[in-house]
């Protein structure tokens, strides 16, 4: 399994489009983040609380996730090469782990790398500085986008390889990114509110608690609920799913 | 007795209570390049879905290289390259995309480079550079060749692989399937529904028809078919050698006014050979 998710990632970092993007990306948010964010009056706490938002505009996110999930999830329906995999002996369900390996490590790298840009304006701008706690809550935050977008994927992913539809895909991609907290703040179920019973609430919450230096350890077992999850109906479909050439 | 590498035995397949196929049983032995032939629609792509795990079968067994178990059908799958179609990724260059398989196929990091190489030299795409989504329909059909034979496997199966080729590209295919089983001790599946395309390719041959393997033949019973031995005589002067065969008690059984073929005059002019 680790020489075809090394296969994978070779692949995907020799995807020009997907390199393009993801320059073009952090040159844009850089400077946006910079012309928009940053002033030199303001604290540290405040600099941080602009940079939360700044990220969950949703473009930001979108712009991650679509290309990873492009490139991890939907190259391989388009090409079928994943026929090719299957046919020499790779077994189904090492071919999904890798998958979700392959978007949890892109998800982690990209993220970093944004961060690690945001970190450098920080540091590079007179006046500001992160105090350890603040860090903590800046790496916390970092986590969190890396959840939200792995559980993102994983959701369409389920979509994608059920139906064999890109586009079908793509579409809950930007739903789960994006439009879906909107849609569920407003569902009700016999006056209880669906957010409350969200990934997206779960995250929420959890990130106030690591803000606030408190421990947020029911975030692992409901992200494995929830990814692992999806991983699993996916896999129940697609273990005997009949391909073509 | 022959090693048998592959074997299906009275395999059905069922879509709903429609049967695809209806109890096929062939038996490939190593070292033959072994024709498949059919119809479109006969069944012969899927039985190759069958033989590599891509769709699954109703009842019956396959068995490769001897696999008693379905662990062991899974491991054994290994040993097969196969060429179905070109399923590559568009943006990658033929090398890239022999990269990443490579890579997937669990081929020695250390190794990688100089087996695509030899492999991109066997299919004549060394000095290809470009993206594959720019490649002509003979090159991709080559690259799928080439995938194939990536990590010389044991095992190669060929679905159409002429399919949409010139007769040039017709006849490097046919040399390149006999150079692999006679350099490289590959045992060849090929499929065709030309079958004048496998009939100087293949040692045996299976019959697809109507959802089973109708009858396995091989080259001797061509050859045996016909109890009296015929000879063909291209002669200038055909009253003469009507009466001298005629003088030696020699039945003509038909004369034939011979014409060129559009294949001979293809060669003629380009310079290359059908067989």
């Amino acid at each position: 399994m680790i020489k075809l998710i090394y296969a994978d990632l070779y692949r995907i970092f020799r995807k020009k489009s997907f390199v393009g993007i993801m320059i073009a990306f952090f040159i844009i948010s850089y400077i946006s983040c910079l012309l928009g964010t940053v002033r030199s009056d303001m604290s540290t706490a405040s600099f941080l609380d602009s940079l939360r938002k700044f990220t969950e505009k949703g473009f930001v996110l979108l712009l991650i996730s679509i290309p990873i999930f492009l490139a991890v999830y939907s190259d391989e329906v388009s090409s079928h090469s994943m026929q090719c995999i299957i046919g020499r002996g790779v077994t189904r369900k090492k071919i999904l782990w890798a998958k979700l390996i392959d978007s949890v490590s892109l998800t982690v790298i990209v993220f970093t790398l944004y961060m690690l840009l945001q970190y450098l304006m920080v540091i590079t701008t007179d006046g500001l500085k992160f105090s350890p706690s603040q860090i903590g809550a800046y790496a916390a935050y970092g986590l969190i986008c890396v959840l939200k977008i792995v559980a993102a994927a994983s959701f369409s992913m389920m979509v994608l390889f059920i139906t064999n539809s890109i586009p079908l895909g793509v579409f809950c991609m930007i739903l789960f990114t994006t439009i879906s907290p909107n849609i569920i703040r407003i569902l009700y179920l016999q006056g209880i509110s669906v957010m409350n019973y969200s990934y997206d609430m779960i995250l929420i919450r959890s990130m106030d608690k690591l803000t606030a230096g408190a421990s947020a350890w029911e975030l692992i077992p409901w992200s494995a609920v929830y990814i692992l999850g999806a991983w699993f109906i996916t896999y129940l479909f697609f273990r005997r799913k009949e391909f073509d050439f | 007795m022959s090693e048998a590498v592959i074997k299906l035995d009275n395999i059905v397949k069922s879509y709903g209570k429609h049967d695809v196929l209806k109890g096929v049983s062939m038996q490939v032995n190593k070292g033959d390049i072994y024709g498949l032939i059919g119809k479109n629609g006969a069944g012969k792509t899927t039985i190759f879905k069958m033989i590599l795990g891509l769709s699954e079968y109703t009842s019956g067994t396959v068995s490769i290289a001897g696999s008693e178990s379905k662990k062991q059908l899974f491991a054994n799958r290994r040993k097969i390259g196969f060429f179905v179609g070109s399923n590559f990724y568009g943006y990658l260059s033929a090398r890239d995309n022999l990269q990443y398989f490579a890579r997937a196929k669990g081929i020695p990091h250390k190794e990688i480079n100089k087996e695509i190489t030899r492999v991109l030299d066997i299919v004549g795409l060394e000095d290809n550079k470009k993206p594959y989504k720019g490649f002509s329909l003979g090159m991709k059909q080559r690259l799928g060749i080439g995938n194939a034979i990536l990590g010389n496997p044991e095992i190669l199966i060929l679905d159409e692989p002429t399919n949409g080729l010139d007769p040039q590209g017709i006849a490097d295919v046919r040399h390149m399937i006999r150079r692999l089983r006679d350099e490289y001790n590959m045992t060849v599946i090929v499929s065709s529904h030309i079958l004048g395309e496998l009939e100087h390719t293949a040692d045996r041959f299976g019959i697809v028809h109507n959802g089973i393997v109708a009858k396995e033949i091989n080259q001797d019973d061509l050859k045996s078919k016909k109890p009296e031995v015929n000879i063909a005589l291209s002669v200038k002067d055909i009253e003469r050698a009507q009466k001298l065969l005629a003088d030696n008690g020699i039945n003509i059984l038909h004369e034939v006014e011979d014409k060129m073929t559009l294949e001979d005059f293809y060669f003629d002019l380009i310079g290359g050979a059908a067989d």
